[in-house]
């Protein structure tokens, strides 16, 4: 695997000043010492992660060279694995050959695509330094790294040779003119940057910064806010099309702004609030079929697993026809997208939310946050605590789903006023993810028999045969794996609704934080 | 870790050639080779540019582990470190005579580089000594470069010997023919005559040739220099074949 590039950021490297004037070293080295260049190399290298930043949030930055991977840690600059690769463009960590590598890429990677997000080139120049005796005693590297934009950086590797620590310091003396202090990991920071990338930026969930006693309507600011630069941060990503999880965090953003502002209605005008959601809601449901198309096509390798072989041509040839339909639908959201009515209504809605005050205030905009929102949980669990009771293994699905939006609802109101409720929220995380990670999949797995029927009705005698046969074999394993979903949602239900922990949740909210 | 002494009786038979060529060749194969100079001239060491090491404090209760680390310096070619020889080094027999287990001092202290290098190689000075049973106790491989004379061969002979009088494993010695020249009558009768007195011959030998001479005008080993020539050649023939028998060990 050459990856001979990659030591220029080993251990110890440090930045240096661009351009590299080695010239100039020659005089300041040590009498009788002498600096040569053993060669030069160019290399083409490209960073790589996912839309979300998870090797990079992961504290690791995945390097392409050719077909070769190298995964980076940024903490100690020492290589963590490597791999071979496709020479270019995005792939799935499923998509590399079997190894402990793919494992450590799966992990950071998850379902996301792992794709190039800038290139470089690095220019790696190796010299030595020899004694009076000719004797090498000190090597080291210089490293220029440039994008497309800007003028580089440089980073020094020196390389004191073993036993020559006296010789090793006084080239490191001359040499330091040449250093700064930036690390590595800073000056590829800085050349994203230039590039105009900062990582982590799509993907960020958001996390305000709220205390009890503020305003509800300052405190509600903070929450949507926040939640609108999540959506509009991911439109670039969905217009690209490189990754699905683009539209699915669009999507988060703009539900989770909506359930902020309908969970602490009465913070706002309610005539301004109907109207903000209707617009927000809109935005989220042209994107409908479009996330119905992305959630059936992630499942493509399993559904072509789960079928009989025989059955595994005519699964193929359905799911070439939606990702052909899937295709035609991203070009009108892309194309929404970009329009100006768009673009408006995201200004407007923005604007709405910069500095409180940008809404009419409602009855409850001056109560204590942290007052309206132990109001509020307790109404919620309660809620769901009463729609829970009546229910059985033979529920119908209308009755689960409300259930999962009123899960839904808690969840965001915990997520989003945490740090007011960190009692509640410690005894109700855990229960409450569980059964709404089952829910979710129950959800799912109905969602997409809807769509698979739907799909069917609509052809009506246009359906081939064979995907017709396709879609019956399709409906049969998401209605037996809906079956076991329920059955493990309707047991996480009784550990989230159990008496004690009722009795716990009703003490904890009885004494708001700090207030 | 393995460990191959280049190691002879007599004097001035291409010991420190073959420790220098076979150090090279073994770090080219990929083995991260550690040099031990333990001939009081340092040539080997001269050979790599390499200066002398401090004096080791040989007395006491046994040799310092950390000195010995604090004197190996990297060579000019990665994965190759040089421990240099030092003017203590003539003390040696004195030293190991005074400790406990005298015999095996030089194995211990080898023991505790094990994690660091895949080969160490031996260069050691003529004779026999105290130092050279700690050699022969300590080494994987003898390899005895024979010149094809009759001294020569009686100084292999006496080194058997001295295996056989110390219940010492023979087995390691693997002699091979060094400076020969075929042009010399002698030579090729003895080349002929030694393997069947002593079957442990390697197949590789190497011939005198003016640019191991040269090797102190470059001060780099020959296939650093001359790859091509045929001496160059010898070597690297000659460490795949000890290379082969280090795999079958």
């Amino acid at each position: 695997m050459g990856s001979l590039w990659i030591d220029v950021i080993g251990p110890g490297a440090m930045g240096c000043r661009v351009p590299v004037e080695v010239e100039s070293l020659r005089g300041s080295l040590p009498m009788g010492f002498v600096l040569k260049e053993r060669g030069s190399q160019v290399f083409s290298v490209e960073i790589l992660d996912t839309y979300s930043w998870g090797l990079w949030g992961s504290g690791q930055i995945l390097f392409r060279c050719n077909a070769s991977l190298t995964l980076w840690s940024q903490g100690n600059g020492l290589v963590t694995g490597q791999g071979a690769a496709p020479a270019e463009g995005g792939f799935f960590w499923w998509n590399l050959r079997e190894s402990d590598f793919r494992e450590a890429l799966g992990e950071a990677s998850g379902i996301r695509k792992i794709e190039p997000v800038i290139s470089l080139e690095i220019d790696r120049r190796e010299f030595e330094v020899s004694n009076g005796e000719g004797k090498v005693v000190y090597r080291f590297l210089l490293g220029t790294l440039r994008g497309k934009e800007g003028s580089g950086v440089g980073i020094f590797q020196g390389r004191p040779l073993r036993g020559y620590v006296q010789e090793a310091n006084l080239c490191t003396k001359a040499l330091e003119t040449l250093c700064s202090e930036e690390t590595p990991q800073n000056l590829l920071e800085g050349l994203l940057a230039d590039a105009g990338i900062t990582p982590h930026s799509a993907g960020k969930r958001p996390k305000p910064e709220i205390d009890p006693g503020l305003p509800s309507a300052e405190a509600l600011c903070r929450v949507v806010r926040p939640a609108l630069e999540l959506a509009w941060g991911n439109e670039s990503g969905i217009i690209r099309d490189t990754d699905t999880e683009f539209l699915h965090e669009y999507r988060v953003g703009l539900r989770r702004a909506r359930s902020a502002l309908a969970l602490m209605s009465g913070v706002y005008a309610n005539s301004e609030v109907t109207l903000i959601r209707e617009q927000l809601g809109r935005m989220a449901s042209a994107t409908n079929r479009l996330r119905d198309f992305d959630v059936h096509l992630l499942e493509r390798r399993n559904y072509e697993q789960a079928v009989p072989s025989v059955l595994s041509p005519a699964v193929r040839g359905l799911f070439d026809g939606l990702a052909a339909e899937r295709a035609a639908e991203h070009a009108r959201v892309a194309s929404a997208l970009l329009s100006e009515s768009h673009q408006r209504s995201k200004t407007h809605i923005s604007g709405l939310f910069l500095l409180p005050g940008g809404l009419p205030p409602g009855e409850e905009a001056e109560i204590p946050v942290g007052v309206a929102v132990a109001l509020r949980l307790g109404r919620r669990y309660r809620k769901i605590r009463k729609l829970a009771a009546p229910l059985s293994f033979d529920a119908p699905e209308s009755e689960l789903h409300a259930l999962r939006i009123q899960c839904k609802k808690l969840r965001y109101l915990l997520e989003f006023f945490f740090p007011l409720v960190p009692e509640t929220s410690a005894l109700l995380e855990r229960p409450l993810r569980r059964l709404q990670n089952r829910l979710g999949a129950l959800n799912d797995a109905a969602v997409q028999r809807e769509f698979l029927l739907d799909l069917s009705r609509s052809r009506g005698n246009e359906l081939r045969s064979d995907h017709a046969v396709a879609i019956g074999a399709l409906v049969g394993i998401l209605h037996t794996r809906g079956a076991a979903f329920r059955v493990g949602a309707l047991r996480a239900l009784e550990a989230l609704t159990t008496p004690s922990l009722e009795k716990a949740v009703r003490r904890s909210l009885a004494r708001p934080t700090n207030l | 870790m393995k460990i191959f002494a280049s190691y002879s009786i007599k004097g001035g038979v291409g010991k420190t050639s073959l420790s220098v060529n076979l150090a090279y060749a073994f770090r080219c194969a990929g083995l991260q080779t550690l040099l031990v100079d333990l001939d009081p001239q340092g040539a080997a060491t001269f050979y790599f540019r390499v200066g002398s090491a401090e004096k080791f404090p040989l007395r006491g209760e046994g040799l310092s582990v950390p000195d010995l680390r604090n004197a190996i310096r990297e060579s000019d070619y990665p994965g190759l470190d040089i421990l240099p020889a030092s003017p203590s080094y003539r003390k040696f027999d004195i030293a190991l005579d005074g400790m406990r287990k005298s015999r095996k001092q030089l194995r211990f202290l080898m023991n505790d580089l094990a994690a660091e290098y895949d080969a160490v190689i031996l260069d050691c000075p003529p004779g026999l000594t105290l130092l050279a049973e700690n050699i022969f106790r300590a080494s994987d491989l003898l390899l005895v470069p024979v010149i094809p004379t009759v001294l020569s061969g009686r100084t292999l002979a006496q080194a058997y010997a001295f295996f056989s009088d110390h219940e010492l494993p023979s087995e390691i010695i693997r002699p091979f023919f060094s400076m020969v020249q075929l042009t010399h009558r002698m030579h090729g009768d003895l080349m002929a005559e030694l393997p069947g007195q002593f079957p442990a011959f390697l197949k590789s030998a190497v011939p005198h040739a003016a640019s191991v001479e040269k090797m102190g005008i470059h001060r780099r080993p020959i296939q650093a220099f001359d790859p091509d020539c045929p001496a160059a050649r010898a070597y690297e023939a000659l460490s795949k074949e000890v290379l082969a028998l280090r795999a079958r060990a």
